[in-house]
Parts: C-alpha cells; structure tokens; sequence
C-alpha cells in the first residue's frame, strides 16, 4: 500500500526535504521567537498595574499572525502551479509519474505544512500569556486553531487560482478579490443593512441572519471574541469549520480543474508566432529614447499608460464606493473634507503597496527572466542601471499618488483649514520619519529582491516590522528619552544609517546576481 | 608590425569558494579570427566566458580585451564586446524589432543608427520577415537568432558567444556556423565555447581546450590535430604488410622516422623534414619498392581522439 502511495507524496516528500535544508525556515521561526518575548518583554512594565497583562499580549500576537498569514499566504501559496507554468516546466512533471494529486500536494502543502510549522513554535512561546494571566489554555489553543483554519483556507483558494491562472501576479490578484469577497464585502452588506433599519425600515430578517452568519466566519471576529476574557465560547468556533470546509472544497477544485487548465498550458508545444501590429505601424509605445531601461520598464514591466489609466479608473471606483458606503452608513451627505480624508486614506494604502511591489519587481522580474546580465554588462554602469530602473517604475505609482494628492487638496481646498495648518516641529519630524520610512522599506525590498526568489515585499514587511519592535525596545531599554521631535529624529537617523547601507551593497549584488544567471 | 591580440589572459584563477573554477589560465586570441574555447562540462569555460565579459572580476590574473583592462577599463570593453550567455535572455513580451531597438537605445545608438543596424543584422540572421513577431512566440532556433542580432546590434568587435549552438538541430548548426563565418569575413573577432570539438573543427583557427579549470592545450586548430612532430607527417596504408617498403623509405634523404605497422594494420607513419623532401618523392618510392598503396594522406589525429588525449576522464569532483 505504500509503495502505491509513494508517487503521490515523492514531490511532497522532496519539497519539505528542501525546507529544512533552506536557510529562511529556521530564520523565520527564529524571528517569530524573538518577536513574542519582544512582545512580553515590552508589556513587562505594564504587567503590575494591569488586570489581564496576557490577553494584551495574546492579542498582539494572533493580530500579527493573522496579517502575516495574509500577506505570507498571498505571496507563497498564489505561485504554487503558476511558478511551474512560468517556468515552462509543468510538462516535465506531468511526464512523469505524478499524478495532479502528487503535483498539488507537493506544490502546495508543503508550503502549507511550512506555515504551520511556524504557527506551531510559537504555541509554547503564547503559552507564557496563561502565566501572566487573562486568558486561559483553551483560548490560546482555539486561537491558533482559528489561525491554522485559516491559514488552510488561503492556502487552498490561492492554490485554485494558482491551477487556473497562468501567470502569479493574476492568481495572486484573484486570491485578494475571493477574500474580498469572501471577508469584507459582508461587513459592507452589514453595515448599509443595519443602516436601513435606523431608518424606521426594517431590514429583512433571512439578509440579517445571513450577514450575522458570514460575520460569524471571519477569522478576525472569531480571534476577538476568543480572545475576550468571557469565554464559554465552543472551542470549534464557526470560522474554524467554514475555514476546512471551504479549503476542502477549494482544493478538490483545484485538483479536478488541473487537467483542463495545466494541459493547455505552453510547455513542451511550440506556440504560434502572434503577430504585432502590421509592419511599418507605430505602436503605441513609441521608441526608445536615452533612457532605454526605463522605457522599457515602464511599458512591459509597469503595463504603460493603459494600464496607468486601468489601475486609475479602478482606484477611483473604489474609492467612490467607500465615499458611497460611508454616506449610507451615516445616512447623509459627505462634505468635501470628508471626501477628501477618505481619498487620501485610500490612496496613501494603495500606494504604499504598490510602492512595495514596484520595488519587489524592478529586479526581481529580471533576474526571474534571467535579462540581468545583459542589462549589467551595457557600457553604462550600475548606477545608471538603478537609476534608470527607478526611474522606470515611477509613474506606475502616479494613480495612487494622484487619488491621495486629490484627497489631501479636498481636505484643505478651505480658507479654515490652511489657517489651521500649522508646520510645526513635529509635524515636521513625522513626516522626515514617514519619508525616511518609505525610502528604507523601498531599498529593503530591492535589496531581498536581489538575495530571494520569493516573496521580497512580505519579507520586507516582516524585517521592517520586526526591526520597528526592535528598535523601539531598544530605546525604551537603554533609556532614550526626550520629546516626541527628537525621538522621531533619532528614528529617522537610524533608518537613513540603514538605507545608506543597503543602498551601498545594491550594486554588488547586482553584479553577483548578475553572474550567477 | 604584429596586431595585438584582442583577448589576453595571464594566470587567470576564479573559485567560488572552495571549488577553482579555473586556475592559472592563460592564452591569448588574435584580432579578425575565430577562436574555439573546448572543454568537457564544468571546465570551466563559462567561468571564464563571464570574466570575458566583464560579469565576473578575475581574482587573480589579468585580462585584456583590445589592449585594455576588464576591470580598469570596463566601460569602455563594454562597448566593443558583445556577450551572447548560455541561455536565452529575452524580453518575451516585445516584438524582435522592439528587442532590437532596445539594445540599440542602451547601447546610447541614434535611432537612425538603429534602423539600419537593425536591418542589417536582421537580414545577416535572416530575420526580416519575422522583425514585428512576438518573440514568446518564436522556436527555439530562431530565439537564438534573435540572440545572436542583440549581440551585433551595437557593431561589437568581438563577439563571446557560450554555447550557441547548443540545442539546435543540425540545420540549425549549420546556418549558424554559416552565420558566424560571415561575420569573420567582416571583420569581428569570435570566440566562442562549445564541449565538442568537432562542432568547431571547420569553424575555428585557433582552439584553447580547457580541462578541470587548467589549459591543456592552446594553439592552431591544425597544431592539435598534427602534434608535436619534429616535421611533418603522411601515413601510407598498404593491401597488405610488404617489408621492402621500410629499407626504400629510410634511404630517402629528409626521413626521420618510420614507424612499422601495429596491431596486423598495414599502416606505417613517416616522418620527415619537409624542406628535404617532399611527398611526392615519398609516394613515388613506395611505389617503386612494389608495395600495394590503399591510401596515402597526412598523419593527423581525429579531433575527437585529440580531445580525448587531452581531457582526463571522469567527472570532475
């Protein structure tokens, strides 16, 4: 029976295998270790004159969890078949004696079995918040139970998207619309539906009980109220079971649609030539200028205007949609101010990710397509390269940018508020902190893109945050004191200090990436 | 006057930590030839290709391209060598003309420059009807065209091409053999790696072979396969063994040597000095001891057996 058994775990078998060989797992539980005694020991000074010092603990540690297992999920779990089908190499293990199962299984759940290993070494860590008091084994457990849940479930619709799209970047981005879907659209739902009923109407009973149910499902409810000191709570809390059920299905899913979508795909038959616009006919992304290497990013690596004025159209929907959302809530009519807060929230979100993922992918995409060493032996030199590259990825961040600058121009389009606006020394210094902050994150994420294969931007997320924790014990430990102005100034030297110091060992790791193609 | 050599290694020597990639190599490569660079795999010739092409520092040694440092210079060899890697490096979303406009543009080329390098190089690789096809769309062999056209896009002078037929059917091969002839005839220098000699037997006049990172031997293409003889040599092959052959060849004036058959194949080597004899004396005498001649031709080696003799077996640890 086992032997029979064998082709279907070998690749599973051999994934895991190369985890442990692999230098990131044992950094990233390392890393998840430090952060929650970080957590414990930032809480010391507060542990004598609070009630319950582990709960404040326990809900620091499943809210960092749960935002990690998003981010870590969509970057890790999206590219499980696409990365296969990227590489022209699915057909190979097609040809072999795998069996889509086998194929699945060793894609997938090994990076699945990785994610909760992770989740795992930090139980006996959590266990501490009992010993501090607040909470009780049963809810430390039913937290990292709701977390695992949902952990399967991400992992399971990201591999369905995985077997269905072509390329990571689209599966990825139908993983974030299911969730969407899946988790906030029904908070919407709630919220104009409740909003109806303070109306004197009464919202219709089936729509309420179905809205509370989907509420009952969310990991992030599900996590708050496990986390409250009332208990009493069943330890198979709804999201849990919704989490298994809906990965179950989401996985025989993938596994029926496997044959359908991944024998079409290009590997092993050699694809018609498509031809491009007649010969002699401009296209609409001209010619290259002085700047070759950012032309070019800007066209086949940002999409070029039409997807400038796609991504545009989108971010204006969306956030016309909240203003309309946020109006039915409240039951009246936005003013201009509060438009614009909630433009400029919107657009600073949207561009802070796409600031991380342009970042992520100026190198990352040309070291995947192996064109980085031709690019480093132009007689240009380095620093020209990077330049250029940046220069490249500019204007994809134009639409974010241009809803948070709308937003903001709302916001103080009014005589009152530019009186009001002061520039003072701490505005000052947080915004040399923000600044500072993006610069740093933008440089760490190009400098993991140019170290890792995968997952440059959530890495990046998790040494900001982790060093954030970091520095902010550190200060607190060896005693920095002073105003909030110089605190920030403190901060912001130590970020530039840091950036200097990537920003110096970027080009020697593009060289070396570079020869190692 | 002599022309400098185009490439010029000394003591070269790279190692990725513990394991020597290559270790003191040295030869050199004349302007306006095509140099083959041989070596079973994991010689090292990529190694030494990436240092070439100014991807790798070397770590010890030096190395000069056109009289200049790769390393002090790099610029500057950037802009008249054109490096064609072992694998495609390709923008699978642009057309060939937009590949090709690219290089060209970062290159810092004019567009007027560009359009008719473009069409140049297009139709020596005999891609101009497929110029406004996608290249994610095109074979295997016509990428590697592709390749090749990035390469002259920029008018290089010398041309480091790893592996570039690797892959290809043969007639692929040998339209691309075809290929790199013409751009000897227009002036370039190539140098170009391969793990089989006699891919490049006709290709090539001048040939390093690279064994276990060292050079084993670096020279003509014709030196390696006639060896180190003291003049030259013809090898007469009888109908069967006749004697009499022996005492009328060693009583010519000019022979040094004649070596007798082996292993009951009527075949005997004659060396001789070719300023005091020459073959026609050397048949003619054959003949007239009454011996039953099959074959008469220059003693040389088959490429392959050169190879062999020179490379040691095994893979390397």
């Amino acid at each position: 029976m086992f032997t029979k058994l064998r082709p279907i775990f070998a690749l599973f078998v051999r994934s895991l295998r190369e985890q442990s060989r692999a230098k990131f797992t044992p950094l990233a539980r390392g890393s998840l270790a430090l952060l929650l005694l970080l957590f414990i020991a930032g809480n010391e000074r507060s542990f004598t004159h609070r009630t319950a010092p582990g709960q404040q603990v326990l809900i620091l540690v499943v809210m960092v969890n749960f935002f990690a297992i998003a981010i870590f999920g969509l970057s890790t779990f999206a590219s499980a078949i696409t990365e296969e089908k990227e590489d022209d190499t699915l057909g190979l293990l097609q040809m072999t004696r795998l069996n889509p199962l086998a194929i699945l299984l060793g894609k997938s759940t090994a990076r699945l079995c990785e994610g909760l290993l992770l989740l795992a070494v930090q139980i006996p860590f959590t266990m501490l918040c009992i010993t501090l008091g607040g909470v009780s084994m049963d809810q430390v457990l039913r937290c990292f139970a709701i977390l695992a849940a949902f952990l399967f479930f991400l992992c399971n619709i990201a591999l369905l998207w995985s077997v269905v799209c072509r390329r990571t970047a689209r599966a990825t981005a139908m993983t974030v619309a299911t969730g969407i879907a899946f988790y906030v659209m029904p908070l919407f739902l709630f919220s104009i539906a409740l909003a109806s009923s303070f109306g004197g109407r009464s919202t219709p009973s089936w729509i309420e009980s179905v809205v509370q149910y989907w509420i009952g499902i969310n990991p992030i409810f599900d996590l708050t109220r496990s986390v409250l000191p009332r208990g009493g709570l069943p330890f198979a809390a709804d999201s849990i079971t919704t989490s298994l059920i809906g990965g179950m299905i989401c996985f025989g899913l993938a596994w029926l649609l496997f044959k359908p979508c991944c024998n079409s795909s290009r590997e092993a038959i050699p694809q018609a030539a498509k031809k491009s616009p007649a010969s002699g006919q401009r296209t609409p992304r001209g010619r290259p200028g002085r700047r070759a290497i950012a032309w070019k990013d800007f066209h086949f690596l940002g999409g070029g205007k039409r997807s400038l004025l796609i991504r545009a159209a989108i971010y204006v929907l969306f956030a016309l949609l909240l203003v309309w959302w946020f109006a039915t809530i409240n039951r009246s009519a936005l003013r201009s101010r509060e438009v614009g807060v909630m433009f400029w929230v919107f657009g600073v979100l949207c561009f802070s990710v796409e600031f991380g993922l342009v970042s992520a992918r100026m190198f990352a995409a040309e070291r995947k397509r192996k064109t980085l060493g031709v690019l480093y032996t132009l007689p240009n030199g380095t620093g020209r390269l990077v330049r250029e590259k940046i220069l490249g990825g500019l204007p994809q961040l134009l639409p974010s940018a241009a809803l948070a600058i709308t937003g903001l121009f709302m916001i103080f389009n009014k005589p009152d508020f530019r009186n009001d606006l002061e520039f003072t020394p701490e505005f000052a210094a947080g915004l040399t902190l923000v600044i500072s902050g993006y610069i740093f994150f933008a440089v760490l994420v190009m400098y993991l893109s140019l170290r890792m294969r995968r997952a440059p931007f959530v890495t990046g997320l998790c040494v900001v945050f982790l060093l954030w924790i970091v520095i902010a014990f550190s200060m607190d430990g060896l005693g920095v004191r002073g105003s909030e102005v110089s605190q920030m100034l403190t901060l912001s030297t130590i970020l530039w200090i840091a950036t200097l110091i990537l920003a110096s060992k970027i080009p020697n790791r593009i060289a070396i990436s570079a020869a190692a193609e | 006057m002599d022309t400098p050599p185009v490439i010029d290694i000394r003591n070269l020597r790279h190692a990725y930590k513990n394991h020597v990639a290559v270790a003191d190599v040295t030869f050199t490569v004349d302007a306006r030839s095509i140099h083959g660079f041989v070596g079973p795999n994991g010689a090292g010739k990529t190694t030494t290709l990436k240092v070439l092409a100014t991807l790798l520092p070397p770590q010890t040694g030096t190395v000069f391209a056109f009289g200049k440092d790769i390393v002090r210079e790099r610029n500057s060899v950037r802009q008249k060598i054109g490096y064609m890697p072992d694998h495609f490096s390709m923008y699978r979303q642009m057309t060939v003309f937009e590949y090709l406009d690219f290089f060209g543009a970062a290159y810092g080329m004019s567009q007027s420059q560009r359009d008719k390098t473009i069409a140049d190089v297009l139709a020596l690789t005999d891609m101009a009807g497929r110029k406004d096809d996608f290249v994610q769309g095109l074979s295997r062999g016509m990428q590697q065209r592709v390749s090749l056209a990035r390469v002259l896009v920029h008018d290089p002078d010398l041309l480091l091409l790893d592996e570039p037929a690797s892959g290809l059917d043969p007639r692929a091969r040998i339209e691309l053999m075809e290929i790199l002839q013409e751009l000897k005839r227009l002036g370039k220098t190539i140098f170009i790696s391969s793990h089989i000699l006699s891919e490049l037997a006709e290709l090539c006049d001048s040939v390093t072979i690279l064994d276990r990172g060292a050079v084993k031997y670096t020279g003509t293409m014709r030196g390696l396969i006639v060896g180190e003889k003291s003049g030259d040599a013809f090898a007469i092959t009888l109908a069967a063994e006749h004697p009499p052959l022996v005492a009328a060849l060693t009583a010519l004036p000019g022979i040094t040597r004649v070596q007798q058959p082996v292993n009951g194949e009527a075949r005997y080597t004659i060396e001789f000095d070719p300023a005091a004899l020459s073959p026609n004396a050397i048949l003619q005498a054959a003949l007239a001891s009454g011996a039953s001649i099959t074959a008469f031709q220059e003693d040389v080696k088959h490429l392959n057996q050169a190879f062999m003799d020179l490379t040691e077996p095994g893979v390397r640890t």
